[in-house]
């Protein structure tokens, strides 16, 4: 029964953190409640017996990206006047159905799949096993993950020194 | 034990939720948060799937996720200045670099 | 391997660059490294005689060029006595020219890029002569024909000029084309294009092929070597700079299609319908040059016939199998033709760019120096013995008699007769009697230029007694004086032939002497009188020029409209305009929809993923 219940209540702080995230006018009330909903995830993960994940969540995900959000959040919020939400009423009502379209399509996938097979695995999500996946048989997308983050990172350099510029 | 198929339909729901975000919220930084938060719906289901499956090819790409999310930020939000710079807002409806 | 042979096109390839990245800096002093860049090169030449001089081959494969499948072929140079001949003769030659451009060329606002252009021309021409496979001959084959057209229309502010540069081009395409038809059959049919290994091979190819490869090798040199029919080129080429008409269309360009024939003698003298093709069209060059000869008026026109039919005379000596005998033709006709380029170049240069001999006369008192070469030089030319071309020439006519070809010699001594009279018509109107033009102060060119004269004179004196066939015989063209010899008896005797030949060519100097050697005023044309008619049909080079005008030129111009108009203008570019202005339509009508705003953007993808995802999880989903 714990379990569950542990399940029930992150998931509630999740869906609670992107509820405020839509809602909430102010983006750094948005970006803390993702920090939220992140960390919720993270304890979601450690449930799914995946603690090196989590760990990784909490970090990467909640620690550098957040704050990197919120870092630029406070940066730029002056200007933030205008409303949360679409004031085009229409607009807002089809991106209301599209979503909610999604979720069924989604959801319905999720209950219609087998995963009978859920008993028998146990996880093997170690750190040795990631790594042996990550530089055995993921090497070649790993660097290029790692081109990809260079190229971001003078990308980066460059976009920041041409607002210098103007 | 809980079901497996909770995990997808919170996944399922976060998504929507993401998704939301990104199509009516009108600051350049929600949106990126919508993304983020979409990414995150995505690991949930690539984690699920690891648990039904074992191995390690799943959080292999959950990792490869994370340094995506990592690049994609930083480039954004890199953006996201400049366009502050530049125009003086984040509206997207007001922003309009690509008008033909 | 030997590195002496890549010396020798090297050192002007250096040239080319120094003098092309350096111009500005070098300025008047551009000949410098010009002429210091040949005149290596014309070192290391002599230094390849001596060794092949005991009949030695040399060789130097330099590196890999092509390699694909089955096909390689590599940068490979040979070096045997025929190319050491060659090679002394380009670069011996080129280094007295270059020095002769200094004084020619002194003042010309492009005066460093022209020593690039005649530094690149000895680089290709060098590469030419020492190639030892047949593609890499063919480039530089190619490559002397850019320098050629560069250089013929060097002064291109004159349409004339740049004209004249288009037309040797675009003559030379024709026979580059047979060429390199014979050179795919020769892959075809021997897998190789290596010169040596296609020697031996020659017997093994189909009849068909050992006809057809010779004769399409030949039309390349009909290109090249100003032969029948397409010689209309190289009058027109003489609108370039007098030391280009001197080093590239008299002494070593137009030479080099003889050349490449005498290398490929054993593909010739496998087919002897190839040989006689040959000869004939040789000996028919030789005749009607010499007739368009006689009656033209400017100085250097004269000496581009007579070289065209000089030209004749060795593409004869090769169709009669004489191939020694041709490539002697071929040096002594480098010594006496530059030189009287060169003389033409100094009269010109003297008469403030006149080139019209009824304005000269009487010039002898004011150029003796280049009066006395060109009477040497004349003298070779028209084959009064002892000068060199008279031995050349003779060799030549002798393999034609004695390889029975009496009809080809009886012409081939006839035209010896008429380029007499022309050679010496020329030199009389120039040099002899009173100065015709008003105005003229004539003068006598500096020593750079007059050295040159004075050396080529006096190799123009004494070249008939370089034993070339003979040189040559025991390295390459022994087949072709066996044949002369096994035919030696039942034609005249070698003295006989001697004095009938110097007979024939003094009695052409003696008519144009008593023709044009008057003391006063313009020498009728007392001959042409005679012979109105037939006088305008040559001065009008027989209406060959009009007949490719109307035969080739207006066709190809008028079918080139056609397609314009219908092809070009009505189906490509309708097509292309067509489908433009149909995108644009599209675009207009989808730019509606382009509104730059991003949340539209961001909903219609949304509802085009949710879409599909609806399309394959439910519509179109097993």
């Amino acid at each position: 029964m714990v379990p569950q219940l542990l399940f029930l209540l992150l998931s509630v702080i999740a869906l609670l953190g992107a509820g405020m995230l839509l809602l909430r006018r102010d983006p750094i009330d948005g970006a803390l409640a993702l920090v939220m909903t992140m960390v919720a995830l993270a304890g979601l993960y450690l449930q799914l017996v995946a603690p090196v994940i989590a760990a990784l969540q909490v970090i990467v995900y909640a620690g550098a990206i957040m704050v990197l959000f919120l870092f630029v959040t406070m940066f730029v919020r002056r200007s933030e006047e205008h409303g949360p939400l679409h004031r085009n009423r229409p607009v807002f009502g089809v991106a209301l159905l599209v979503a909610a379209l999604l979720f069924g399509l989604l959801a319905n996938v999720a209950l219609r799949a087998d995963l009978s097979s859920a008993a028998a695995a146990g996880s093997s999500a170690d750190l040795r096993a990631i790594a042996e996946q990550i530089f055995s048989a993921d090497l070649f997308p790993f660097e290029l993950v790692s081109v990809l983050l260079l190229v971001a990172m003078v990308g980066v350099v460059v976009l920041a020194r041409r607002g210098e510029e103007s | 034990m809980i079901p497996l198929a909770w995990y997808l339909v919170l996944s399922a729901l976060l998504f929507a939720l993401g998704a939301l975000v990104v199509m009516t919220r009108r600051n350049a930084l929600h949106l990126f948060m919508g993304v983020e938060l979409m990414l995150n719906a995505g690991n949930l289901v690539l984690l699920t799937g690891a648990r039904l499956h074992g191995g390690a090819e799943a959080p292999a790409a959950m990792l490869f996720v994370l340094a995506l999310a990592g690049a994609e930020v930083a480039v954004g939000l890199a953006l996201i200045v400049l366009t502050h710079r530049t125009r003086g807002t984040l509206d997207v409806g007001a922003i309009n670099f690509l008008r033909g | 391997m030997d590195l002496l042979l890549p010396l020798i096109p090297l050192f002007p390839l250096g040239g080319v660059l120094f003098i092309g990245f350096a111009s500005r800096q070098l300025g008047e002093d551009a000949h410098l490294p010009a002429i210091v860049a040949v005149l290596m090169s014309f070192l290391a030449s002599c230094a390849v005689f001596a060794k092949v001089w005991g009949g030695a081959e040399l060789s130097a494969d330099l590196f890999p060029w092509i390699v694909a499948g089955s096909f390689q072929t590599s940068i490979y140079l040979v070096a045997d006595r025929l190319t050491a001949v060659m090679l002394m003769v380009v670069t011996g030659i080129s280094t007295l020219i270059h020095i002769y451009s200094v004084g020619y060329m002194h003042g010309d606002p492009r005066y460093p890029r022209f020593f690039a252009y005649l530094n690149f021309f000895v680089f290709s021409m060098t590469m030419l002569v020492l190639a030892g496979n047949y593609l890499l001959l063919f480039v530089f084959w190619e490559a002397v024909g850019l320098a050629s057209y560069l250089l013929i229309g060097f002064w291109f502010e004159r349409d004339s000029a740049a004209n004249a540069g288009k037309k040797a081009f675009i003559v030379n395409r024709v026979g580059d084309f047979g060429f390199s038809l014979a050179l795919m059959l020769l892959f075809v049919n021997l897998g190789t294009l290596n010169i040596a290994e296609i020697g031996a091979l020659q017997s093994r190819l189909p009849l068909a092929m050992a006809t057809a490869i010779p004769l399409l090798l030949f039309v390349g040199a009909t290109g090249k070597s100003a032969q029948v029919p397409l010689y209309i080129w190289l009058p027109d080429a003489m609108e370039g700079p007098t030391p280009v008409s001197a080093l590239i269309h008299a002494a070593t360009m137009v030479t080099a299609g003889v050349y490449m024939m005498v290398r490929s003698a054993p593909l010739f003298l496998g087919s002897a319908v190839a040989m006689q093709t040959v000869a004939v069209i040789g000996c028919a060059t030789a005749l009607l040059a010499a007739t368009i000869g006689l009656v033209q008026n400017d100085i250097k026109k004269v000496l581009a016939y007579s070289t065209v039919s000089q030209l004749g005379y060795m593409v004869l000596g090769v169709g009669v199998g004489a191939f020694g005998a041709a490539m002697f033709h071929l040096v002594t006709h480098a010594f006496f033709k530059a030189c009287l380029f060169l003389g033409a170049g100094s009269v010109i240069h003297a008469m403030h760019e006149e080139q019209d001999i009824r304005q000269m006369g009487g010039l002898r008192r004011y150029l003796p120096q280049t009066s006395l070469t060109f009477l040497v030089a004349s003298f070779a030319l028209a084959g009064v013995p002892p000068f060199a071309g008279f031995w050349s020439k003779d060799e030549i006519l002798g393999a034609a008699l004695h390889g029975g070809h009496t009809l080809l010699f009886v012409v081939g001594l006839f035209t010896a007769f008429l380029t007499a009279f022309y050679t010496f018509r020329l030199y009389f109107l120039t040099f002899e009697g009173e100065l015709r033009a008003r105005n003229a102060h004539p003068h006598e060119s500096p020593a750079t230029m007059t050295t040159p004269l004075l050396v080529l004179g006096t190799l123009a004196l004494i070249g008939g007694f370089f034993n070339v066939p003979g040189f040559l015989e025991g390295a390459h063209a022994a087949g072709g004086h066996a044949e002369l010899g096994a035919g030696h008896e039942g034609g005249m005797s070698h003295n006989a032939l001697l004095l009938l030949s110097a007979a024939v060519s003094l009695s052409g100097v003696w008519l144009a002497h008593a023709t044009y050697r008057k003391r006063d005023g313009v020498p009728r044309d007392a001959l042409y009188e005679r012979f109105a008619r037939f006088h305008r049909v040559l001065l009008n080079k027989w209406y060959v020029d009009e007949i490719y005008e109307w035969l080739v030129v207006q066709p190809v111009m008028r079918g080139s409209r056609l397609l314009l108009r219908v092809l070009d203008k009505g189906l490509i570019d309708g097509a292309v305009n067509g489908l433009a202005r149909l995108v644009g339509n599209i675009g207009g009508a989808m730019s509606v929809e382009q509104s730059g705003r991003i949340p539209t953007y961001i909903l219609s993808m949304a509802i085009g993923v949710v879409a599909t995802l609806a399309y394959v999880l439910v519509g179109g989903g097993s």
